[in-house]
């Protein structure tokens, strides 16, 4: 079948929507989604779904048979070497008991704090890095292989030379050391934990005195941030590039010929328009981070009282070290709830909202 | 800009090129400046691993871990390749038809959600999506159970089967951001030349889906070769293992020949910097196409 | 269109022949026992991947192929995750059906829970046919029995319960090198003099989890003795009780000299740290002897060592055991590896390599080096316990607790806390 009468006008793949208020700045050619949307009719569901099928089916075993069966063990008796699905009564006795785990309690603490800081740094120094390399007119392609080799690399090995960097006797310390800083920092041999506020909230959260941590930031979690943005700001930096390469060149000769220099031309103009990669990025790199176990296991492992550890670690632990299965499942069930009530919003308002 | 004929989709989008038409300016040299001191910052650990593995086991070590090689041997090298070279030909075994299937099947889901919609599809695809975010060490048992029941246990093809199965929600996603960003006329257009919907898709859409096919190549591929704990899981005979477990295996319980490791991780990482370098250019280019909005 | 078809097409092709290659190779689903059958074929798993463990592992397959010619041998053994990875694997093969012929165990309560889900068949025959009960020690053989039938063969024997010391830095400090009945005051003093000199007095490779909770149970030992160790892991004794809470103070009281890394720090990083000099004590079972070999030091000139502080007289049992599969694939197969391994030339030729010390008291140790030679004469004469921190004296759920317990109380120095949590801790 010939289809000789289409074509395609060049900068229909413009990426970002050139914001209007911009003097000479082209209306974004090529239909947005929401307008093709409606174009296109609503068909009978049928073929649709004939071709969604397998995927649903197989991602309904995998996927969801499987969180099934975990709430299951969650809620059974199962410790040792011997399976049983008999439920334990009260029903719940695991997840109260792992409410009430010193350990586990730090393990979330920990995995919000190293999230949310990952998130600002990776982003952060992806985005910079992605202005940057955008810009260069030297060795564009260089520093950008550069920068995107970290990703390539498997966690548990550059997890090992991260640690022979913030061993306190060795690596960093020594170039700090030659920089004439002495008495470097104590990296992840640290077990102090900045802005204790479990105090407070003991007082604010009834029956809070269960809180048996410092809740508060670990010191030690700030070189496994380092160690993670360092291989996940590639893979950011390669998405901004992406969406900065798609810019319209006549948006920066407009400000320029405002009179803005290159800094307010990336904070005024560039960094608005990136603004939705970066929350889709964020949602990735998040759902990477609170399930981290490779990494922080061969860097820091548990951290000196548990600063480092994080619950990937601890379902890890309980389930094939402690054979305690139940409880193992029950943490699961909260890591399962913690990512999707941080990532559910996000994907909602994109996909359910998009379509109004 | 070229222009795309719906039939050829052979031409790649072309990026505007900067070339120095000018002499370069201070700012210029600054923003070089700055790349290169990051550039020694983002190596720093590389050289670490690289240079690790061509020391002698004494000097292989955090002590020493800054100094250069005392003697280049290849001794580490070595001994990675005895312990991980059977290995490599599994990874690939696994890796490359695992990363063409499951992208065929995004490519095809993305285009149902995208250019397809029907009633309740946002929730569909909300539901599929939630595959992306389940921790793995979850799901270890009932996985294996499934697996024996369909007698794929131990096997090359079971492991397969696992990394296309998980990475099914991550290709639906790039593919349909991506050809949400295809202008709807085409496909219009060609339905009304009476195109049915399978020809739409072979004929219209699949030609022009060669960057998102890049962008999820390389996404999956790094996923799946770098996988540890579904290899280990899934296939219990260590000769059928990815390179990965091998790794794992080379830093035993008890004592560690760090040249060795740092070699075996340089040797492990070589397949997906080569993919990195060769693609990284389509990469970027492909993310222009909207594969990830 | 007409250069992308035909490379999709190659890809979609490729992939197939792939998969079908695949599927010609590929075993049949559950087990991975060699291809061919044959009763004798045999598949070991374990967790002795590399360096020394490996090649004690293989003299065992050698001996065993030696007694049983033309037999294969499949080594399933996986490494990290301090054991985790391996038991990953082993419990899913476990409740698929589909269990190793044998396996690598912990005696003591591990082997109980198998036992009890019904995993392992008894080896009476392999013991009645060698005589083993009468060559093995008691406690051994009593901790691998249930219900008066043994369940598994040992290997070999470490001890953990070993303070090693770098003799030049002691010497330089002034200290004078620890005897057999060094007291845990001497030791903190000696401690106090090597920090005064600026040395660092004691090497922890807290980074792996095992390493601190040995150096507490090490105390432990020293403090409370034989007797009221036993009575604690049977649970005749509190861990509220005061001898535990005096063991507990004087862990603290070892704290401070510890090196400032030791979070950060491997057990073999640990052990290299006293083999170059940059500690005087290391507290770590005898493992280290081949590590610090390795690292090129010589005992007697170098280094040396000593039961630690008080407890002179006990050794403490950290033994691997192999039992049998239930619903093994090659019974046969696997029972005469557990009457090889429990023979006398393939126990001299596996703890050559692995450093530890033949479980069977009637080998000839004489061709091993001094420390192994004295290891071996100490395990036939002292009081023989059973390690907690490696597993062996407590269930791994215990095990576990007890290794989140530790890491807590080196924080929060609260020994009443700590002890408390140690008797809650087998719930």
């Amino acid at each position: 079948m010939r289809l000789t009468r289409i074509t395609r006008t060049g900068g229909g793949l413009t990426q970002a929507p050139a914001p209007a208020g911009l003097p000479g700045a082209p209306v974004a050619e090529g239909a947005p989604p929401k307008r093709a949307r409606r174009q296109l009719p609503f068909r009978r569901s049928r073929s649709q779904l004939l071709v969604l099928a397998p995927s649903f089916l197989l991602l309904g075993i995998f996927v969801y048979g499987f969180i099934a069966y975990t709430i299951r063990v969650s809620l059974s008796k199962w410790q040792g070497v011997a399976p049983t699905l008999q439920i334990e009564h009260p029903l719940g006795t695991t997840f109260k008991a792992l409410a009430q785990t010193a350990r586990f309690q730090a393990d979330m603490r920990n995995v919000v704090i190293f999230t949310v800081l990952f998130l600002l740094l990776a982003i952060l120094a992806g985005l910079v890095l992605a202005l940057l390399v955008h810009d260069t007119l030297i060795a564009r392609g260089l520093f950008r292989s550069v920068f995107l080799f970290p990703y390539a690399l498997s966690f548990i090995v550059t997890g090992v030379v991260w640690r022979w960097i913030f061993t306190p006797s060795t690596g960093a310390n020594l170039i700090l050391d030659k920089l004439g800083i002495h008495h470097g920092p104590k990296w992840i041999t640290d077990p102090t934990v900045v802005g204790d506020v479990s105090k407070q909230l003991d007082a604010i959260i009834p029956g809070g005195h269960f809180i048996q941590v410092k809740l508060g930031i670990p010191l030690a979690i700030i070189p496994v941030v380092i160690a993670a943005s360092w291989q996940l700001a590639g893979f950011a930096m390669a998405n901004f590039l992406a969406a900065l390469s798609s810019l319209d060149p006549q948006l920066r000769e407009a400000a320029s010929l405002d009179g803005a220099g290159w800094w307010q031309y990336q904070r005024r103009i560039v960094v608005p328009l990136l603004w939705p990669m970066m929350v889709a990025i964020g949602v990735i790199l998040a759902h990477v981070s609170l399930k981290s176990f490779d990494l922080v296991y061969a860097m820091s492992g548990q951290g000196p009282g548990f600063a480092t550890d994080v619950p990937g670690i601890f379902v890890f632990e309980q389930t094939f070290r402690a054979l305690r299965w139940n409880t193992g499942a029950a943490a699961s069930v909260v890591m399962f709830v913690l990512i999707a009530a941080v990532v559910l919003p996000y994907l909602y308002r994109r996909t359910v909202k998009e379509a109004r | 800009m070229s222009t795309l004929a719906a039939t050829r989709g052979r031409r790649l989008v072309r990026l505007p090129r900067l070339r120095p038409s000018r002499p370069l300016r201070k700012g210029d040299l600054a923003i070089v400046g700055a790349l290169a001191l990051l550039a020694v910052l983002v190596l720093a650990p590389i050289y670490v691993m690289v240079s690790a593995g061509f020391k002698p086991p004494a000097q292989a070590d955090a002590r020493h871990m800054w100094e250069l090689p005392q003697s280049l041997g290849l001794g580490g090298f070595r001994g990675a390749w005895d312990a991980l070279g059977p290995n490599f030909v599994n990874s690939l075994m696994i890796a490359i038809p695992a990363v063409v299937i499951s992208s065929m099947i995004g490519a095809v889901n993305g285009y149902v959600f995208a250019k397809m919609p029907f009633r309740g599809s946002n929730v569909v695809f909300l539901a599929m999506l939630l595959g992306m975010f389940i921790p793995y060490q979850v799901i270890l048992v009932p996985m294996v159970r499934f697996l024996q029941e369909i007698q794929l246990y131990g096997t090359i093809q079971g492991l397969i089967l696992v990394h296309v199965i998980y990475g099914i929600p991550i290709t639906t996603l790039i593919f349909r951001n991506y050809y949400a960003t295809i202008p709807s006329e085409l496909v219009q257009a060609a339905s009304v030349d009476g195109a049915g919907q399978r020809q739409i898709f072979r004929h219209v859409m699949l030609p022009l889906s060669i960057p998102g096919f890049i962008v999820c190549g390389i996404f999956q591929f790094t996923n799946i070769w770098n996988d540890f704990i579904f290899g280990i899981t899934v296939v219990p005979d260590s000769a059928k293992q990815p390179i990965t477990v091998a790794l794992n295996n080379l830093s035993g319980n008890f004592s560690v020949d760090w040249n060795v490791v740092m070699a075996g991780a340089v040797l492990a990482a070589l397949p997906t910097a080569v993919v990195y370098i060769l693609l990284g250019r389509f990469y970027v280019r492909g993310l222009v196409a909207g594969a990830l909005k | 269109m007409k250069r992308t078809r035909p490379l999709a097409g190659a890809l979609v092709v490729g992939s197939v022949l792939a998969l079908a290659a695949c599927g010609g190779s590929s075993s049949s689903p559950g087990g991975s026992a060699g291809s061919t059958g044959g009763g004798k074929n045999l598949e070991v798993f374990s967790w002795w991947t590399s360096g020394s463990e490996s090649a004690a592992l293989k003299q065992l397959i050698d001996a065993y192929k030696g007694a049983s010619s033309g037999a294969k041998v499949t080594n399933g053994a996986v490494a990290g995750g301090g054991g985790g990875n391996a038991q990953a694997i082993l419990q899913t093969r476990l409740q698929g059906n589909n269990a190793p012929d044998t396996w690598q165990t912990h005696p003591g309560d591990a082997i109980k829970q198998y036992v009890d889900a019904g995993y392992v068949t008894d080896l009476q025959s392999v013991y009645a046919k060698d005589g083993l009960t009468k060559v093995m020690p008691k406690a051994l053989v009593n901790a691998e029995s249930t219900n008066g039938k043994v369940y598994g063969v040992s290997t070999g024997a470490h001890r953990g319960n070993v303070l090693w010391f770098n003799k030049k830095l002691l010497k330089a400090a002034g200290v004078a090198e620890p005897r057999p009945g060094y007291t845990e005051d001497q030791f903190i003093s000696d401690l106090a003099k090597l920090k005064a000199k600026g040395t660092t007095p004691l090497c922890v490779g807290a980074k792996d989890p095992f390493a601190a909770p040995q150096l507490f149970e090490n105390t432990l030992l020293g403090t409370v003795g034989p007797d009221k160790w036993n009575q604690l892991v049977a649970g005749k004794l509190a861990w509220t009780s005061p001898e535990v809470k005096r063991a507990a103070t004087t862990f603290t009281r070892l704290l401070p000299y510890a090196d400032s890394d030791a979070s950060a720090t491997t057990w073999d990083q640990a052990t290299k740290k006293l083999a170059t000099g940059d500690c005087a004590f290391e507290s770590m079972g005898d493992w280290a002897y081949g590590e610090l070999t390795k690292d090129g030091v010589r005992e007697g000139t170098d280094f040396g060592y000593v039961p630690h502080p008080g407890s002179n007289g006990s050794f403490v049992m950290v033994v691997d055991t192999f039992v049998v599969a239930k619903n093994a694939k090659h019974p046969d197969a696997a029972h005469k590896w557990a009457a090889v391994i429990a023979s006398k030339a393939a126990q001299l030729a596996f703890n050559k390599d692995k450093g530890s010390t033949p479980v069977r008291t009637d080998v000839d140790v004489s061709s091993l080096p001094p420390y192994q030679r004295q290891a071996a004469k100490d395990f036939r004469s002292n009081t023989l316990v059973w390690s907690i921190a490696h597993g062996e004296a407590t269930s791994p759920q215990f095990q576990q607790s007890f290794y989140d317990a530790v890491t807590q109380f080196m924080q929060s120095k609260d020994v009443n806390a700590f002890t408390q949590s140690l008797s809650s801790a087998g719930a």
